[in-house]
């Protein structure tokens, strides 16, 4: 039997190793322990990592691990790392319409944004940011569009329901 | 000086405006007005005034076609559109506030899309381990800007840097008169980076197979022009260094799906 401690050792190389988001189910089977171990082991492992220059993620419904931010400066100085991805306002706010309303179709997205979107929803596809997730009913059976699990670790937040209310963007207009 | 055509024709004679004016105040029946007569008396009547002022008549004359077409048409209201045309103040302020909550929604959205910028941005302060293994970046955030973020201006100070920097190395001067031979380079590019089934490809790789110079200015031509079409992703780490590229993501997820 497998206990905690090593269960989280386990845990940790394979967060370590891997180049994705791990999530609790496939270590559950891999390890063939019940997920309550899992969940415990993540627990003392998130535990442990306190104070080190790593922490553990709870993003797009798994886990990953990552540097903290305090030290992203030096070790891209280090890495030689200089390069920016950034989403631009058009992309940043397609992807806001998609988040909150999805699944939606392109028409939608350009009634709201009051301009043509389709070199910026390409990109976002481009990206896996956004997926195609279906047709509507309207003329023509407009292709209708989702955000991924990439948009989620994009964000770093594990969920939908992390993002704020609409309601709260309505009271700062 | 206001050019008015004048016009005759059984059961009306005066200006082409006074016809239009009758007709819509069902003074002439427009069924009985030929517009080609019309037509031909109003061309008659501009033959010796080329002026953009005398092209006033043709659009009345469209006009008075128009309000014919849409007498004949089953069914219609050949008055219709001149009731659409008053203002209707109900109608008018339906579309204000449609436009208004339109403008309010699209504030709204604006506000979310900037938090989410603030969550990405925090979000790339935190550094993944695959993040530092060349080639094996995950699909979905390669680590290179965009053609979107990238200005004409932004591409002209790299291009001028590059120029003076290769200006103090020794320099070859190269001719691809062959466009066959660039067409043909292309293929076995692509075809070389495909063979890797969604793996990168360094452009040294690339550049072994052919060690002559001219070649390698063909092969990087080629890879100029594949992500020039997009069909490939080329990435440097540093500024001259290795050159890392790979097949489009929805290439990659093709392999996977055909590797099951």
């Amino acid at each position: 039997m497998m206990t905690v401690e090593e269960t989280a050792n386990i845990i940790e190389g394979i967060l370590f190793l891997s180049p994705s988001v791990v999530n609790a189910a496939d270590i559950q089977e891999h390890l063939n322990v019940d997920l309550g171990i899992v969940e415990e082991a993540v627990v003392v492992l998130r535990k442990r990592l306190e104070g080190t220059g790593l922490e553990l993620l709870n993003t797009a419904g798994g886990y990953e691990l990552a540097t903290r931010s305090e030290y992203s400066e030096h070790l891209r100085a280090y890495f030689g790392r200089m390069d920016r991805t950034r989403l631009s306002r058009a992309s940043l706010e397609t992807l806001a319409i998609i988040a909150y309303n999805q699944p939606v179709s392109r028409a939608d997205i350009e009634r709201i944004r009051g301009v043509n979107t389709s070199g910026v929803t390409k990109s976002l596809l481009d990206r896996n940011l956004i997926k195609i997730s279906g047709k509507g009913d309207g003329i023509g059976r407009p292709f209708l569009f989702s955000t991924t699990p990439d948009f989620l670790r994009f964000m770093g937040i594990n969920s939908l329901e992390e993002l704020p209310s609409l309601e709260s963007f309505e009271q700062k207009v | 000086m206001v050019y008015e055509i004048s016009l005759e024709f059984p059961g009306f004679a005066g200006t082409l405006d006074l016809l239009v004016e009758r007709v819509r105040r069902f003074e002439v029946d427009i069924l009985d007005v030929k517009i080609s007569e019309v037509a031909r008396q109003v061309v008659d009547g501009l033959k010796d005034n080329i002026d953009l002022q005398f092209f006033a008549p043709v659009l009345t004359v469209s006009r008075l076609m128009f309000l014919k077409s849409r007498s004949l048409l089953p069914g219609r209201d050949m008055f219709e559109e001149t009731e659409l045309e008053e203002e209707n103040p109900e109608q008018v302020e339906e579309e204000t506030q449609v436009r208004m909550r339109l403008e309010e929604q699209y504030r709204v959205f604006s506000g979310a899309g900037e938090h989410m910028r603030g969550l990405a941005e925090e979000n790339r302060l935190r550094i993944r381990s695959y993040q530092t293994r060349a080639g094996e970046l995950p699909g979905f955030i390669d680590e290179i800007a965009y053609i979107e973020d990238i200005t004409p201006f932004d591409l002209m100070v790299v291009m001028n840097q590059i120029l003076k920097r290769a200006l103090r190395d020794d320099t070859y001067r190269v001719r691809v008169d062959d466009a066959q031979l660039l067409s043909r380079r292309i293929s076995e590019v692509f075809d070389f980076i495909l063979a890797r089934r969604g793996e990168s490809v360094t452009f040294d790789e690339i550049r072994e197979r052919t060690p002559q110079k001219t070649e390698a200015v063909l092969s990087f031509l080629a890879l100029v022009y594949l992500v020039s079409q997009g069909r490939v992703i080329a990435r440097q780490h540093t500024p001259y260094g290795e050159i890392i590229i790979s097949v489009r993501h929805a290439d990659r997820r093709q392999f996977q799906d055909d590797d099951g």
